[in-house]
């Protein structure tokens, strides 16, 4: 490019600039603090519109008072000042949506945030939108594959489902998330991961993590900060979700994971706070209950009618000390259909994921599950249950009788296979082999110790020598007598060649 | 019950208008009076301002802000004046003028909450967004 050129493409572009001047509605900013702005005038405000304050920042209008706007501020509130010019803009709080945004990092006004150049869109999408009706659904009927043994078959999600992640810190709560993300690699589910007031360093371990494993093809980052303002960290869920809806809209799958709404629900409460607003139980606004059953609604599975899309929502929430009965927890487990339960003891006794298979429940799951997975499920839940129940008599060890130190000698292993490393999920057919043979006692006379081992081996042995069966299984997807017999053979010829 | 601002500027505007000079007086002393006994006289800036509101919306006034680089001449004024006037169907316009050399030149012209921006300054701010695009 000469410069010449660039010189005449000025021109032209200046000789074109018509200069419209149309009367605007404007206020006068009377007070600011804590990204929190209150504005004289603005009479014709409408609630979440969007306001320019001066130097390009952005707000929303949240309370219309009478003479006054109070308006959260999306950005750098530091440059605003008592006095300024406020214009509305007549458009509600909306963010760009489209097909471009997959594999990208973007804040939640969908500016990008991940220096691989600016996202340019056409189409935008309302950040609030009332969830999808009666009419439009259906029940949950495909599954999600999350990859993980145990959930796939105890605590089984549903396309369109909303199921909870619950437990204290540092208890693997964004590795099931992050696990069930790149599981979807090469699938047809688009992946959301929303960060709500998440640490920097994490986000970006997450996404250097997803981009090794090839998992940011099927996947958006929406990224609001710790130290992004509160009203960022509002609106994260909102934005990922509406992104979400745009997918929808087209008829396809979308799993959203909103990591975590504790945090939201603190930014709400500060925003709240310096609004005024009348503080409830633990300070929370009144509204609270409806900030996450409004989000959590837009979940959905729309029946065919209307496109079939479908969106799940795998929402994450910290407890303290595991308290679930504070008021955060309890609420969004009402909204949820279900919740995996994460906990801090199982995790140090090297059951990871730290899952607590008998306070996990998926109320839908079950409808969505393959019936392949459902025969050993079943199965398998019997097996834990009798395990939980006898737990406490195996330290009598040799004094029980012989029905009773079998059933505890299958609960061990059966913890033992439901045990799975972190960013190796496991596909269906594979899941269901394992299971098969450990319900199906071909592992009780394997050493608890060297279970883990056999089924590297075993999935080892199935991947070069027993593909077939894998493939049968993973077509049918239910188990049918050829299935099973072919099965059968396959673990017993491993059986025979194998050697601890 | 308290009686708010609106209130008190409200019935003040029903008491006075359509009356001859020599009543307003009287209305407003009393009116003055009233706040005392009420014991809400910090409130009379704020009832007459609220007052001039209503005055101007009820009377056909339009109280404009008119912000220049240089002071306005007054065949200029008279323009303006017309333009606000038809604008706003007003029977009477009250331009107070701001000068303010960082506009450049043109004129912002302030209604109410209603802004028209035909200043140099603004434009240049339209043609800046409008290149970086």
């Amino acid at each position: 490019m000469t410069k010449d050129y660039i010189i005449d493409q000025l021109k032209k572009q200046i000789e074109n600039f018509e200069t419209l001047t149309q009367t605007e509605k404007v206020g006068t900013v009377v007070e600011v603090g804590d990204g929190v702005a209150k504005i004289s005038g603005l009479s014709d405000a409408m609630a979440s519109e969007m306001l320019e304050f001066p130097g390009g920042v952005f707000g929303v209008a949240l309370n219309l008072e009478e003479g006054a706007v109070g308006a959260m501020i999306l950005g750098d509130y530091t440059g605003i000042k008592e006095g300024d010019i406020v214009k509305s803009t007549g458009k509600i709080l909306s963010v760009p949506v489209g097909d471009m945004m997959i594999g990208r990092v973007v804040s939640p006004l969908g500016v990008a945030i991940d220096g691989k150049g600016e996202i340019k869109s056409e189409t935008y999408y309302p950040v609030e939108k009332i969830a999808p009706g009666v009419i439009t659904r259906k029940s949950v009927s495909v599954p999600v594959q999350t990859g993980i043994k145990a959930i796939d078959a105890v605590i089984p999600v549903g396309r369109g489902q909303r199921e909870l992640i619950i437990g204290d810190r540092q208890t693997g709560k964004t590795a099931v998330a992050i696990d069930a993300i790149i599981n979807q690699k090469g699938q047809d589910l688009i992946c959301i991961y929303v960060a709500i007031g998440q640490k920097e360093s994490k986000i970006a371990r997450i996404v250097a993590e997803l981009e090794k494993r090839g998992a940011m093809e099927h996947t958006i980052m929406v990224v609001a900060g710790a130290s992004d303002p509160a009203a960022l960290s509002f609106i994260s869920p909102y934005a990922g979700c509406a992104m979400g809806e745009y997918f929808l809209d087209k008829g396809k799958d979308v799993l959203i994971i909103y990591d975590d709404l504790s945090k939201h629900a603190w930014a709400y409460r500060q925003i709240s706070l310096i609004l005024r607003r009348p503080p409830g139980r633990e300070a929370y606004p009144g509204d609270i209950f409806y900030l996450h059953s409004r989000l959590l609604e837009r979940s959905a599975r729309l029946n065919e009618d209307f496109g079939g899309g479908s969106i799940t929502a795998l929402p994450i929430i910290e407890t303290q000390a595991g308290d679930v009965s504070a008021y955060i927890p309890t609420n969004v487990i009402s909204i949820t259909d279900g919740q995996i339960y994460l906990e801090t003891d199982l995790f140090y006794k090297g059951i990871r994921p730290a899952l607590n298979v008998g306070l996990s429940v998926s109320r839908v799951g079950s409808a969505a599950q393959t019936k392949a997975m459902k025969k050993v499920a079943g199965k398998l839940r019997l097996d834990l249950a009798q395990f939980r129940e006898l737990e406490a008599f195996a330290q009598f060890g040799s004094d029980l009788d012989e029905n009773t130190r079998k059933q505890i000698e299958r609960g061990r292993r059966t913890i033992e296979i439901l045990k799975q490393d972190q960013y190796e999920p496991m596909p269906m057919q594979n899941q269901v082999a394992i299971l098969y043979a450990l319900t199906n006692g071909f592992l009780d006379d394997v050493v608890v110790e060297k279970v883990k081992a056999w089924e590297n081996d075993f999935h080892k042995y199935l991947q070069s020598s027993a593909k077939e069966t894998l493939e049968l299984i993973a077509s049918k997807k239910e188990l049918a007598e050829d299935v099973v017999a072919s099965l059968e053979k396959a673990i017993k010829e491993f059986k025979e060649t194998y050697q601890s | 019950m308290k009686i708010t601002v609106t209130q008190y500027a409200k019935s003040l505007y029903e008491a006075i208008k359509d009356k001859p000079q020599i009543e307003v007086d009287l209305v407003v002393t009393n009116f003055l009076k009233l706040l005392q006994k009420n014991g809400q006289m910090k409130l009379a800036k704020k009832v007459s301002e609220k007052f001039s509101a209503i005055w101007n919306k009820e009377q056909g006034v339009v109280e404009a802000e008119v912000i220049t680089r240089y002071k306005i001449q007054d065949t200029m004024t008279k323009e303006i004046e017309k333009f606000i006037k038809e604008k706003y169907s007003a029977k009477e316009v009250v331009i107070k003028n701001v000068v303010d050399e960082k506009i450049q030149g043109g004129v912002i012209i302030k209604v109410g909450d209603e802004l028209l921006d035909a200043s140099v300054a603004g434009m240049l701010e339209n043609l800046k967004k409008e290149l970086a695009k």
